[in-house]
C-alpha cells in the first residue's frame, strides 16, 4: 500500500474530495435547518436538478456564470417554493410532495432542455458549452505546500460552499437560530410568543432551495460548462442522509459531506494508483456509511418533536 | 380491547402518526380529485407544448393515439402497467402498515437480479425455470425491503432514509455485477435469455405478466380485506398505539409486510426482463420505483385504484413515447404530466382533511382509537 500514498495521489485524492463536498454542503446545510424546523425536503434532488438547469440557462443567455449561479439559485428557490406551499400551507405529506416535486422536476428540466436546445430535433438535444467557472487562487494561501494545492485552487463556488459554514453556525446561535429549533420543537410555544411558524417553515425551505439551487449550479457550471439530465445523479437524496448523520448541526454537516465525498474521490483516485476495486463498489460506500451511521453506530438521532408535522394556527 | 384506565397511555409518536392520518387521506380522498388532478395537470402542461411550438390538441391526440390508439400501442401500455400495478400493489400495503417504504426502486432492481440469475444459470425445462426465476425475484426484492424492516426493528433506523439508500446499492450492485461477473460480451449487460420468457397472450406483445399482475390485484385485495393480517395492517396503519392495544405484535406486521411488499416488487422487476427485456441491463429501469409511489398514492392505496392509476400513468408514459416519433414534443411531457398530477392531487387531498383535523384539535391525551370503533 505504501507506494499508493505518493504526494500527488493524496493531494489529487484530497483536492477532489475538497470539491465533491461542495454541493452536498450546500444542499445539507439548509436542510439541516429545515429539518430543524420540522420541515423535510425529499425534493432536494429536484431542487438541485433545477438549479443546475437554471445555471445553465442563466449562463447561457446573460453570458455570465455568476448571474448563472445566480439563476441557479433563483430557480432552486422557486422549485423549494412549490414544495414549501403544498407542505406547508396545504398540509399535504412532507415525503409524498418531495417525491412529487422530484418527478416534476425531471419531467420539467427534462422538457425544457430538450426543447429549448434540441435544434430542430427533440430527441438529440445539443450540448452548449456556457460561461462557467475558473478556479481562481487565492493569492498567499495558495502557494502553501500541498494545502494550497488541495483547498485554495479551486472554483469559486467551492469556497462560497465552505463559507457557509461558519456562517450557518453563527446563525444557529443567534436568536433567530433559536426560533428555528423553536419551530420545530414547540410550534405552539413559538406561535404564544409572537413567532410565526410558517414563516420561518417558509424562510428556511426556500433558502434549503437557493443554497441546493447553488449546489447545482456548482455541477453544471462550476465543475464542467454544460449539463446533461443526470447531473445530480442522486447527490440531493445522499444530502439527505448528511443532514441527518450531521445531526443538522453545521459542523457535522461539514463533517459527512466530507466522508461522503472522501468515498466519492476514491472512486476515481484509486484506479490512478494501481488499486484494482470495482468502481460501483467503492460507489456503494457512502450510502451504506450513511446507514450504518442510523443504525446508532455514532449514537441516536434525536427528531425534533414537530418533525414531519404540518402546523395548524389554532382558531 | 382496552381495559380503562389502569392502561397507562403512552406518548404517541406524533410526527409517525401524522404520516399516517395524512396518508389514510389520501386512500379517502375521492374520485373527483382524482380526476382534477390529472384534468387540471393536463391543462397546465399546455403552455409547455405550445412553447415547444406544437399543437396542444395533435400532442394529447397523438399521445392517445400512441396509448390507446391501436391493438399494438395498448399492449404496449399494459406491459408497462403490470410493471406499475406490481409495484403499486407492493408499495400500497406498505402504506397501509404505516411503513413508508420508499425502497421500491431497489427492490425492483434486485427482482430483476433474481430473475437473471435463474434464466441464465437453471437448468432445466424451460417452463419449470420461468417460475424458479419468477420465484427468486419475488425472494430478493423480499429480502432487500426485509433488510429494511429489520434495520428498523433492531437498530430503529428510520425505514425512509435506509430504503432510499439501498436503493442506490442495489443499482450500483447490479452495475458491478452486469460489468463483471455477469458481463456478457457488452460491457453493462448480462447474456441474453430469450427462451425464458413470459408467454405472451392474445398473440401479440402482451405478455402474461399482465395477468400474473391481476392475480396479484386479486390476492392482495383478499389479504387486505378478509385476512388476518389484513385486518392487522388496516389497524396498524390507522395508529400504532391502537395496534398495540388491540395485542398486535407490531414488529411482526412490519416484518411481514415487508416480506410481501418487497416481494411483490421483486417480481415486478422479474417480470419486466422475463416478459420485455430478456436480459439485465446496467440501465434497467428509468425510476418507475418512484414512479410507482405516485400509481400507489393516486391510487389510493387500494388494489383496484392501483390497477386503474397504473394503467394511467403506463399510458401517459408510452404514449408520451410514441407521441415524440409522430408529434415532436419530447417525451419528457409524460413525466412532466405524472408529477403535476401528484402534485395537483396533493393539492386536493386537505380540503378532505377536515376530518382529521378535526381528530388532532381533540389534541393529545384522548384515548387512541381503534379502527373502526370511531375516528
Amino acid at each position: 500500500m505504501s507506494e499508493v500514498l505518493t504526494e500527488a495521489f493524496l493531494v489529487g485524492l484530497l483536492a477532489t474530495t475538497m470539491r465533491a463536498a461542495a454541493p452536498l454542503i450546500l444542499a445539507a446545510i439548509g436542510e439541516a435547518f429545515s429539518q430543524t424546523a420540522g420541515v423535510i425536503n425529499v425534493g432536494l434532488e429536484g431542487y438541485l436538478l433545477t438549479g443546475g438547469f437554471g445555471a445553465y440557462l442563466g449562463s447561457h443567455y446573460l453570458g455570465n456564470a455568476w448571474l448563472g449561479a445566480g439563476t441557479g439559485m433563483v430557480a432552486g428557490a422557486a422549485t423549494a417554493l412549490l414544495a414549501g406551499y403544498v407542505m406547508i400551507s396545504r398540509r399535504a405529506d412532507q415525503i409524498v410532495t418531495g417525491l412529487a416535486i422530484w418527478i416534476l422536476s425531471i419531467g420539467a428540466v427534462g422538457i425544457a432542455y430538450r426543447i429549448i436546445f434540441s435544434d430542430g430535433n427533440a430527441l438529440q438535444p445539443q450540448r452548449v458549452a456556457v460561461d462557467a467557472f475558473n478556479e481562481w487562487a487565492v493569492p498567499g494561501l495558495s502557494s502553501i505546500p500541498w494545502i494550497g494545492d488541495i483547498a485554495f485552487n479551486q472554483v469559486p463556488l467551492v469556497y462560497l460552499a465552505y463559507l457557509t459554514v461558519p456562517l450557518a453556525v453563527l446563525l444557529l446561535r443567534s436568536r433567530r437560530g433559536l426560533k428555528v429549533r423553536a419551530t420545530g420543537e414547540s410550534p405552539e410555544a413559538l406561535e404564544s410568543a409572537g413567532g410565526s411558524v410558517l414563516r420561518i417553515r417558509y424562510l428556511c425551505v426556500v433558502a434549503t432551495g437557493a443554497l441546493a439551487g447553488l449546489g447545482g449550479a456548482y455541477l453544471s457550471i462550476g465543475q464542467t460548462d454544460t449539463f446533461e439530465e443526470g447531473i445530480v445523479g442522486g447527490r440531493g437524496f445522499i444530502a439527505l442522509g448528511v443532514a441527518i448523520v450531521g445531526r443538522r448541526h453545521p459542523v457535522g454537516v461539514l463533517i459527512a459531506a466530507l466522508v461522503f465525498a472522501l468515498a466519492e474521490s476514491l472512486q476515481l483516485w484509486l484506479p490512478t494508483a494501481g488499486v484494482d476495486v470495482p468502481r460501483q463498489l467503492l460507489q456503494m460506500l457512502p450510502y451504506v456509511v450513511t446507514i450504518i451511521a442510523l443504525a446508532g453506530i455514532f449514537g441516536r438521532v434525536r427528531h425534533p418533536r414537530a418533525f414531519l408535522k404540518p402546523f395548524e394556527r389554532q382558531a | 380491547m382496552t381495559t380503562g384506565a389502569q392502561v397507562p397511555v403512552p406518548p404517541t409518536t406524533a410526527s409517525s402518526d401524522w404520516r399516517r392520518r395524512a396518508l389514510a387521506a389520501v386512500s379517502d380522498a375521492g374520485l373527483r380529485s382524482r380526476v382534477l388532478a390529472v384534468v387540471l395537470a393536463l391543462v397546465t402542461a399546455v403552455p409547455v407544448v405550445l412553447a415547444a411550438g406544437s399543437d396542444p390538441f395533435e400532442v394529447y391526440r397523438a399521445m392517445l393515439d400512441g396509448s390507446f390508439g391501436s391493438t399494438l400501442a395498448f399492449a404496449d401500455v399494459l406491459n408497462r402497467a403490470d410493471t406499475f400495478i406490481l409495484l403499486g400493489l407492493g408499495i400500497a400495503i406498505s402504506i397501509r402498515s404505516g411503513f413508508f417504504n420508499v425502497g421500491a426502486e431497489g427492490q425492483l432492481w434486485l427482482g430483476a437480479l433474481g430473475a437473471a440469475v435463474m434464466a441464465l444459470h437453471m437448468p432445466g425445462p424451460s417452463w419449470f425455470v420461468l417460475v424458479a426465476a419468477l420465484v427468486l425475484g419475488f425472494v430478493f426484492g423480499a429480502l432487500w425491503s426485509g433488510l429494511v424492516a429489520l434495520l428498523k426493528i433492531a437498530f430503529g433506523v428510520d425505514e425512509l432514509i435506509s430504503s432510499l439508500m439501498l436503493n442506490y446499492v442495489a443499482i450500483l450492485l447490479i452495475g458491478y455485477l452486469t460489468f463483471g461477473p455477469m458481463k456478457a460480451y457488452r460491457a453493462g449487460q448480462t447474456e441474453t435469455f430469450e427462451d425464458v420468457e413470459l408467454p405472451s397472450i392474445f398473440g401479440n406483445r402482451l405478455h402474461a405478466g399482465f395477468l400474473l399482475s391481476l392475480v396479484a390485484v386479486v390476492c392482495i385485495w383478499l389479504l387486505l380485506s378478509r385476512t388476518r393480517l389484513g385486518y392487522e395492517i388496516r389497524t396498524l396503519g390507522a395508529s400504532a398505539d391502537a395496534a398495540r392495544y388491540a395485542g398486535i405484535h407490531v414488529n411482526g406486521v412490519v416484518m411481514r409486510v415487508a416480506l410481501i411488499g418487497g416481494g411483490l416488487c421483486g417480481l415486478a422487476g422479474a417480470n419486466a426482463v422475463l416478459g420485455v427485456q430478456h436480459v439485465l441491463l446496467s440501465e434497467f429501469s428509468p425510476g418507475w420505483g418512484y414512479t410507482a409511489i405516485a400509481v400507489a398514492l393516486l391510487g389510493g392505496l387500494g388494489p383496484v385504484g392501483v390497477l386503474l392509476a397504473a394503467i394511467l400513468f403506463a399510458a401517459l408514459e408510452v404514449g408520451a413515447t410514441n407521441m415524440q416519433f409522430t408529434a415532436g414534443v419530447p417525451a419528457s411531457l409524460g413525466s412532466l404530466v405524472e408529477g403535476l398530477v401528484l402534485v395537483f392531487f396533493l393539492f386536493s387531498i386537505p380540503l378532505t382533511l377536515s376530518r382529521v383535523r378535526a381528530f388532532l384539535r381533540r389534541g393529545p391525551g384522548s384515548a387512541p382509537t381503534v379502527a373502526g370503533e370511531t375516528d
